[in-house]
Order: structure tokens, then sequence, then C-alpha cells
């Protein structure tokens, strides 16, 4: 047999044994049946010969292109860029910055009264005195609570809160009159 | 072929190239490589379904041919 394909296909018990009863007795189920066995194993022989050169040449090209990703996706943050000694590291800004509210909100407590509309709130803001503004303004427009206020301005806790109720109290007592 | 045999040829198929699938793993870093196994299992599949593969003369006329060249010599 000098056919490859042919030698390959016969040396299956089951083929060989119904191409024998075949040429015993033909009948075109029989060669039916032999045709469609031998279609598949054509088929079968054809794509692993096929991918047996393909698979290699697929897998690389599947690893550069997750090599191209990762080098414009680096993960790492302390890894140089490619032209400089920046790393991505560097540019993270820190949390915990102490002045990071200031820069959010832009309005210096001075000038507290700058965030009222109403005209009666506006002058009474603008005639307390310096501390309670800047307490109040931590409080509330900030955010923060008497306890960080009382550390950052370095007084009581209990300072802050007499403070901030004799402020309140003002105003509310002045609002009335108007 | 009836949907039960497409069924057998295909797993038939990648059992036979799976050694072949797991030495190509190599050409990734281990990270990739269930990936890559996966998208190479997917490339089989679909050139199974889609690829035109040459077509080959049938059994018959191959064994015929056989025939002439025995008696040729």
């Amino acid at each position: 047999m000098q056919n490859r394909l042919l030698e390959t296909f016969l040396e299956d018990k089951k083929i060989s044994n119904l191409y024998c009863s075949y040429l015993e007795n033909s009948t075109p189920e029989k060669k039916e049946l032999i045709e469609k066995h031998f279609k598949i194993h054509v088929k079968k022989i054809q794509i692993l010969s096929y991918f047996s050169k393909i698979l290699y040449f697929e897998s690389q090209r599947f690893d550069n292109k997750f090599q191209k990703l990762s080098k414009k996706n680096p993960l790492i943050l302390d890894k140089d860029f490619d032209d400089s000694n920046t790393s991505p590291l560097d540019l993270i800004k820190s949390e915990r910055n102490d002045n990071y509210f200031e820069n959010v909100i832009s309005i210096d407590f001075r000038k507290m009264e700058n965030l009222f509309e109403d005209e009666a709130l506006y002058k009474i803001v603008s005639n307390l005195s310096l501390k309670q503004k800047e307490i109040l303004y931590s409080i509330y427009v900030r955010g923060l609570t008497e306890e960080v206020v009382a550390t950052q301005l370095s007084v009581t806790k209990q300072a802050i809160n007499k403070t901030k109720n004799n402020a309140l109290k003002k105003i509310r007592q002045e609002y009335k009159q108007f | 072929m009836s949907e039960l045999i497409v069924q057998r040829f295909e797993e038939e198929i990648i059992e036979m190239l799976k050694p072949k699938i797991k030495s190509v793993l190599r050409q990734t870093n281990p990270q990739n490589r269930e990936d890559l196994e996966q998208e190479l299992i997917l490339m089989v599949l679909t050139a199974i379904k889609e690829k035109d593969f040459k077509q080959i003369p049938s059994f018959f006329e191959l064994m015929e041919e056989e025939e002439k060249n025995k008696n040729y010599k």
C-alpha cells in the first residue's frame, strides 16, 4: 500500500473487516458506510495536520498580544515610565494631605458670610468674631467633628462646643430681631 | 452528519489535540495559560465547523488508483 491515507484508514480493525465483507459481498449500503467513515477519517487527519502547525503560531501571537497590552497598561505602580524616572506611584494623590479640604472649598473662613444669600444672615455672620467663624466654618462647611477642630486649634473640646453654641445662639437671637 | 456524530467527532479531535495544546501553552506566562487554552480550543472548534479543507477523492477512487499503480509496477 503506497497511499498513507488508505493505509492508516485500513489499519482500523473494524474498517478492514467492513471492507473485506464488502469485497466478498458488495452492497450499496456497505459502500456508502465505508465512504462515510473514510470522509470522517480524512477530515480528522486534515484537521490534525493543520493544527499541529497552526497552534504554535497562534499561541505565540496570543502571547505577543498580551505582552503588548501589559506594556501599555502596566499594573505595577513603582515601575518607571519608559522615558523618565517618574513612576505612576509618584503621581497618585496622597489622601493624608492636611490641606486637602482647603483646596476643595476655596472660601476663606474669614469671609464666611459670603456663603449666605440671605441679607440678614450675611450681616449677622459678618459680625461674628474670627474665632467663632473659624469654628462654625470647620464644623458645618468642612464637616469636621468638634474633636478634630479642638486638636487643630489646640483647645479643649468643651471650649469648641461652648463657642459653637454661643455663636449659634447669637445668630438665632439676632435673626429673630430682623 | 447528525448532531451526535458531529459532537463525538469534535470531542475526539480535541482529545487528540490536547497534548499539542498543552505543549504549546508554554509559549505564554503561567497567568495566561488557561486563557490561551480556551482560545485555542475555541479556534479548533470553529475551524471544524467553518473551515473548508481540500476535497479529497473518495475511498474507492483512491483504491482504484492504488490498483493501477500496482499493475503498473
